[in-house]
């Protein structure tokens, strides 16, 4: 069901993208990063939006925090209340991620499945592949061509320079999403904010950990995706700034 | 709940983030990508000895009782794994057997006794990628493809290296020698005949997709399948076409089967078509739901076929006049996946399962009844 759905449809596209730039395995991958990562725009800027509003809120839920710190039931219904008045949803931020969640995992797995470095790996690709007279024949093409520069995309990188590049990119991103964290000084925020630094530093290590272990054509997806990512923050970033200068 | 409001705020964080990693962790290292030990076990049968080359040894089984004579290397390695099958050289007494990951041949000298652990002759270690494809042996050479794209022809009195060929991308098709010329399919599309005494390319053939069926010679023509959905009929001294069929609808990548008069072919889709080899008529296609790759083999009289399907784990018993299935065997509680190839002694069909604990099964050719499996069932 969910290769079905969500695996197979970016797979085939990822063929689709190799099969017009003529076979260039990491161009292909690149591509179909940064299309997806376009599509997600929309949930994205709905996801920043909603958590700039929650910092638009803080003076205000800061105030009801002090004034009602002794009285937790009431504290809820007036932070309820808050949002509800401003027009908020606080849980409208992780519908965006329950959605990007599921497309990003397809694409890593439609990466590692359609660079299969083995034959068992290969022959479990093959009824995968879309057989439908409106494209090209994508079985024919397999297996991908995998060799780029120093790199055979369906192996870990030997150098390290990919795991290194994931690390550091993933750190940046990290550091813009922390910087738009909405933040207060009342104990719940120290825990969401100690969460957010510990991310700061786990997230980008562990990426460089799934980096090292992976084929590599996996690591190019997750530098594509950061660097889109970082760029995309950081206007998102930019048009924040400006609403408060206003 | 008392215990979450007790820990501190930052522990409660770390131990939010700890959950989230493994998450991901659970996610990532369960989608398959991660390097696996893996291989489909190739056999050869020969003087009522099955030898057999799995994920983590080479061993051989009295083909009567299934009793194991002796394992190479003696304690599993899982780091080598196998998809190469062994090939013996009678004439010297070798068994030689090619790793997956170690990259290396290994000529085992078979001992005087059935069930003596054989010494090692000679290793080759020159190859720069995995073994896959079975090798040949061609006089006093060995061949074999390897993942880095060359073909290696090594000297079977000491594995030092005669010649190689280089294609473009890897070989994992066992070459055909066909008296002074070798033919060898590469993943990168094309079909190379070679000189046998120098390597040196006499011609190539390119074609629509990349060719991990090994070659056959049947009716004086070189026939061979691709990923393309194409099936190829060559001459063998210039590489000219003769003839193409394209009305395939899937990847060939089991070795075709050849009686007098017919060529059989199975895909990976689980359609299996037979060619009169000499008119290339098509005599008849049969669809099964199923996927084909490793290599089908003959009853005794040849008027079936038994092609092992990977998926399902079965051996199909088609009707070699008409392509009608046949009643053959007995599905199996726990059949495993077959994507290896079967072979027979005639009385027996032997076949390899991954990814169940059975590591060998023999089959009574008649009726497909199990005579033994290696390593023994528990008693229920």
């Amino acid at each position: 069901m969910w290769d079905a759905i969500v695996v197979d449809p970016i797979t085939n596209l990822l063929l689709l993208f190799y099969s017009l730039l003529n076979g260039q395995t990491l161009l292909a991958v690149a591509l179909l990063t940064v299309l997806i990562r376009l599509a997600m725009i929309p949930l994205t800027i709905k996801q920043q939006k909603s958590m700039q509003q929650q910092r638009k809120l803080q003076p205000k839920l800061k105030i009801i925090q002090e004034k009602y710190k002794n009285d937790q039931e009431r504290l809820g219904q007036e932070q309820m209340k808050l949002y509800r008045e401003a027009g908020v949803n606080p849980a409208s931020g992780c519908l965006p991620l329950l959605i990007q969640l599921p497309l990003m995992l397809g694409l890593y797995r439609a990466i590692i499945r359609a660079l299969a470095a083995t034959p068992l790996g290969l022959l479990e690709l093959a009824p995968h592949i879309y057989r439908v007279d409106w494209l090209p024949n994508l079985s024919a093409l397999l297996p991908l061509q995998s060799q780029f520069w120093w790199l055979d995309l369906a192996l870990p990188d030997p150098y390290y320079i990919l795991p290194v590049l994931v690390v550091i990119t993933s750190w940046i991103q990290q550091k813009l999403i922390s910087a738009m964290t909405p933040t207060t000084a009342s104990s719940k925020d120290d825990q969401a904010q100690a969460m957010t630094q510990s991310m700061q530093v786990t997230m980008p290590l562990f990426m460089g950990f799934v980096s090292m272990s992976y084929a590599s054509g996996l690591s190019v997806y997750l530098v594509i995706s950061n660097l889109v990512g970082i760029f995309q923050y950081y206007l998102i970033g930019q048009s924040d700034d400006d609403d408060v200068a206003e | 709940m008392k215990f979450w409001q007790n820990i501190s705020t930052r522990s409660r964080s770390q131990l939010a983030l700890g959950c989230l990693l493994l998450m991901l962790l659970v996610t990532f290292t369960g989608c398959s990508g991660a390097a696996r030990a893996e291989s489909w076990p190739g056999l050869l049968v020969q003087a009522d000895i099955l030898y057999v080359a799995n994920i983590d040894q080479v061993q051989a089984f009295d083909v009567q009782s299934g009793e194991t004579l002796w394992t190479f290397p003696a304690e599993p390695d899982a780091k080598s794994g196998f998809y190469s099958t062994p090939v013996l050289d009678e004439k010297r007494e070798l068994l030689l057997v090619a790793g997956l990951n170690d990259q290396t041949v290994h000529a085992l000298r078979l001992g005087d006794s059935h069930d003596q652990t054989p010494g090692l002759a000679w290793e080759f270690s020159g190859a720069g990628g995995q073994y896959v494809g079975e090798g040949v042996i061609a006089g006093d050479l060995f061949l074999i493809g390897n993942g880095d794209g060359k073909l290696y022809a090594l000297n079977l009195a000491d594995g030092s290296l005669a010649w190689t060929f280089a294609t473009q991308d890897r070989i994992w098709a066992t070459p055909l020698v066909v008296d002074e010329l070798v033919y060898v399919a590469s993943l990168d599309h094309h079909c190379y005949a070679l000189s046998l005494e120098s390597g040196a390319e006499q011609w190539r053939l390119g074609t629509t997709g990349a060719i991990a069926v090994s070659p056959v010679l049947a009716g004086g023509h070189i026939w061979l399948g691709n990923f393309g959905d194409q099936i190829y009929q060559v001459d063998p001294q210039s590489g000219a076409v003769v003839w193409t069929f394209e009305g395939g609808a899937s990847w060939f990548w089991a070795t075709p089967l050849v009686s007098e008069s017919t060529i059989y072919f199975a895909d990976v889709g689980g359609e299996v078509f037979a060619f009169d080899i000499a008119s290339q008529e098509l005599l008849w296609r049969t669809s099964i739901d199923a996927i084909f790759r490793g290599r089908g083999v003959f009853n005794v009289d040849g008027t079936q076929l038994l092609l092992p399907a990977h998926e399902r784990g079965l051996i199909y018993a088609l009707d070699a006049e008409t392509g009608d299935r046949l009643p053959w065997g007995e599905v199996l509680e726990n059949p495993g996946r077959l994507p290896g190839n079967l072979v027979t002694d005639g009385e027996r069909v032997y076949a390899a399962p991954i990814m169940i604990s059975t590591r060998v099964q023999a089959f009574a050719v008649s009726n497909g009844r199990e005579l033994w499996q290696y390593p023994v069932a528990e008693e229920k």
